[in-house]
């Protein structure tokens, strides 16, 4: 199926430019970089809203995210409260949520783990990555079929 | 590894902030309950596993080109051109 999202909507701005090229403190890490608490995200230019992800003092550290935004499961995201208590949130124009992605090795189409999204306080530049209950989200979905169409 | 038995409501502390309730048993399952900073990030073992694992699979490498996120995103734009 061809991806439709649409990229030319102007009300949609395709980076979030107050989250970008500043240092996210991940109090545990991320499970398997426990002993990495520092990230940024950065655009990456050429292959925009692609964001990557990394470790301030590891650039080994390092994945593709993208703005949940995109997603069609956005608006039926239900962080728990307790989540967003840890993110100190005040509004929830503060929250941002990024979603890591994989590439298959075999079919070379990258995937997303929808349960397993990067949340992050934009204004106190904190952040962690929470499971989600959710039943609805699929934790291995194509990025062509989970994006918006 | 320490090895305590406990019965149904019974508890053990862990440091001075962490308490973990037996509050079901049955004879293949326990339900606990977790009394922890609201910070500490608690995990089902075989779930937190399986996010290490992805996580770890996740980063990049000389296979996961930025070029590969080609065509995701530029199809539409093609398409409205």
């Amino acid at each position: 199926m061809a991806n439709k999202v649409n990229v030319s909507k102007k009300e949609e701005p395709l980076i979030d430019e107050g989250v970008m090229n500043e240092v996210y403190n991940f109090q545990y890490g991320l499970p398997g970089f426990e002993y990495f608490t520092e990230f940024t995200f950065e655009p990456i230019e050429e292959y925009p809203p692609f964001v990557l992800f990394k470790s301030v003092v590891d650039e080994n550290i390092s994945m593709y995210v993208l703005n949940a935004k995109y997603f069609q499961v956005y608006d039926e995201l239900d962080i728990p409260k307790a989540e967003l208590d840890k993110l100190e949130l005040k509004d929830s124009k503060e929250l941002g949520i990024y979603f890591i992605l994989r590439l298959d090795k075999v079919s070379q189409n990258f995937m997303a783990n929808l349960k397993t999204p990067l949340i992050i306080n934009k204004d106190k530049k904190i952040g962690n990555q929470i499971f989600l209950e959710q039943e609805n989200l699929e934790k291995n979905m194509y990025l062509n079929d989970a994006l918006k169409e | 590894m320490l090895v305590l038995t406990r019965k149904p409501d019974e508890c053990i502390r862990i440091g001075k902030k962490i308490k973990i309730k037996v509050l079901e048993s049955s004879s293949s399952t326990v339900k606990l309950g977790i009394d922890a900073p609201e910070k500490i990030p608690v995990h089902r073992e075989e779930i937190y596993k399986k996010i290490q694992r992805e996580n770890k699979e996740s980063l990049i490498s000389e296979e996961t080109t930025k070029e590969k996120l080609g065509g995701i995103f530029d199809s539409e734009k093609d398409n409205n051109d």
